[in-house]
């Protein structure tokens, strides 16, 4: 029978550190939860790295997004207890995730991905020569034609067209 | 008319240049209706062999440093340039020289801060050169259109796209039509005076009824002003300090903080004694630039308004406002134009307010020309929150580290 391989972490930190106290807060059964303490390590980073880490290992498409939908629920989750436990109102100026999905909608039609940079062989146009010789002149807009524009260089002694 | 419609679904860049000399501006977006964003790049400029972009290509690619190869001429600019190549802004050099791969890097700066993933480019640009080099601007968009033909070699490959329009605005033009479609005046009845103070240089335009009578440029820029305080104060300031200018100009508001960190000394009096020097002569230049200014302006026929703008206008604008009053000159300032609340000017602020005036003037014409009805839409939405910029470069920076192994290969 095959054996699972495992992977095991194991971290050593002085008690009296912030990691210590950190570790020691989450074995102390936080809330009551219950949860087994090496549980929710592992669920703390999973809702901070899990999403990367899929895409690192060749995850794309609506699976990703679940996922990423997924920990960023967990993550603003946590956010919002952070804020009633230490008193923080929320910063009307961080933009949370429903209004930047919005916002890069604004900026491009497609939204901003490292799959933009990284795709392709390289190139950022892939236009091809052959079929666009014949088009190239027809459409080229003139300022000329634009009165005002014409008139607010000659108030700068551009007169030349 | 259209020979034949094209099939293929083209993304419209739609972008306004500013070749400043202290720093590369531009406002770009995605036409009709992306939000514009500011591009903001620093000046450098270096030519390089073939050899040294190999070295180059395997940097992280950064928004502050971007190289170029067009044709067999290779190029950096940015950041790197100055650091790592010697580069020049070219200050004496006219801007025109460099256009064509300064225009090329902010083209691939745009169409790369504004995620355009549609390989499919049509690119409208608009230019602004000083009014002294007054150009029709043929020559760089027949090689600009070329290039782009054949592909400008860029960080990310090569960059190819369709040049649908391209024209060359002397700066201050966005400001005075700006000014001339929001007054209740015929501005093109009147005698209207602009006076522009940049970085480099200072220039002063007299339009009669609609004419140029007077166009004329003197050095009388900010480099000016910190040349004389680092002559006066003599205590080994650079003159190439970027800092330098940040804080001369954060003492219009008051802030003396900032020269404190200008000081080479360790010793806290000697620091002290410093920041007590540059206090003291900083008036006395402020004072005599004025009186250059004033020199230089003088026979100054009657105007009915002065249109003031460029960055170092706000470094004297007291004075500035003081002397126009006084000539019973109406005075306005970047045309009476105000920055959309939300357009993050990448902490350039009025800076940018010719770049973006001209970006108005841009999207008119565009708008004119291909019949789009913007119905008074604001450019910027006034409930518009801008992206992160920085998630882009952050991804990459994992990728580099090895955080993030993409399998795209």
């Amino acid at each position: 029978m095959a054996e699972i391989e495992q992977i095991r972490v194991s971290i050593k930190r002085p008690k009296d550190s912030l990691d210590g106290k950190v570790v020691g807060y989450i074995r102390s059964n936080p809330f009551g939860l219950e949860a087994d303490y090496s549980q929710v390590i592992t669920a703390t980073l999973k809702n901070h790295w899990l999403p990367l880490a899929l895409f690192s290992s060749g995850l794309r498409g609506e699976e990703l997004r679940q996922i990423g939908i997924w920990a960023i629920s967990q993550l603003e989750a946590q956010i919002s207890m952070i804020r009633r436990t230490c008193g923080i109102a929320p910063d009307p100026l961080v933009v949370t995730s429903n209004i930047s999905m919005q916002a890069s909608n604004i900026v491009a039609s497609d939204s901003l991905s490292v799959l933009g940079i990284t795709s392709g062989n390289g190139q950022i146009s892939s236009t091809d020569e052959e079929d666009e010789d014949d088009d190239d002149n027809d459409e080229f807009l003139d300022s000329q034609n634009y009165q005002e524009m014409t008139d607010i260089k000659r108030m700068f002694g551009w007169d030349k067209p | 008319m259209n020979k034949k419609n094209n099939s293929k679904d083209y993304t419209k860049v739609a972008i306004t240049i500013d070749l400043g000399t202290s720093c590369q501006k531009g406002i770009a977006q995605i036409y009709p209706d992306g939000v514009p964003i500011v591009l903001a790049m620093e000046p450098e400029i270096a030519d390089l062999g073939v050899e040294s972009i190999e070295y180059l290509s395997n940097q992280l690619v950064q928004d502050t440093t971007v190289w170029i190869g067009i044709g067999s001429e290779y190029y950096v600019l940015g950041a790197l340039a100055k650091s790592m190549f010697a580069g020049t802004s070219a200050i004496r050099d006219l801007k025109y020289q460099y256009a064509l791969p300064k225009v090329a890097a902010m083209l691939w700066l745009a169409i790369r801060r504004l995620g355009v993933k549609n390989p499919d480019i049509e690119l409208y640009v608009h230019l602004l050169l000083p009014v002294g080099e007054a150009s029709d601007g043929q020559t760089l968009r027949a090689k600009l259109a070329q290039n782009l033909k054949t592909g400008i070699i860029t960080p990310t490959g090569r960059l190819k796209a369709k040049l649908r329009s391209f024209d060359v605005s002397p700066e201050g033009a966005g400001i005075m039509a700006y000014r001339s479609r929001n007054v209740n005046i015929n501005y093109f009845q009147k005698s209207i005076g602009m006076l522009m103070l940049g970085y480099r240089n200072a220039s002063f335009i007299l339009s009669h009824k609609g004419n140029a009578i007077k166009a004329e440029s003197t050095d009388l820029g900010m480099n000016w002003v910190v040349h004389q305080f680092v002559e006066r104060t003599a205590v080994g300031l650079s003159k190439d300090d970027l800092r330098l200018i940040s804080a001369l100009a954060e003492t219009t508001n008051n802030n003396f903080d900032a020269l404190r960190f200008l000081s080479r000394k360790t010793k806290i009096e000697e620091i002290n004694a410093d920041v007590e020097l540059f206090c003291r002569i900083l008036p006395i230049v402020r004072k005599e630039y004025c009186r250059a200014l004033w020199r230089w302006l003088r026979n100054i026929a009657l105007m009915d308004e002065i249109l003031v703008c460029g960055g170092t206008a706000s470094f004297v604008r007291q004075e500035l406002t003081e002397h126009f009053d006084g000539e019973g000159i109406p005075i306005c300032w970047n045309g009476g134009m105000e920055l959309p609340k939300y357009l993050d000017t990448m902490g350039l602020g009025d800076r940018i307010a010719d770049a973006w005036a001209s970006h108005i003037s841009h999207i008119k014409f565009l708008d004119h020309e291909l019949s789009y009805d913007r119905q008074d839409k604001p450019l910027v939405p006034d409930y518009y929150v801008q992206p992160f910029k920085s998630s882009k470069p952050d991804m990459e920076i994992w990728q580099r580290n090895g955080y993030i192994t993409t399998s795209q290969k």
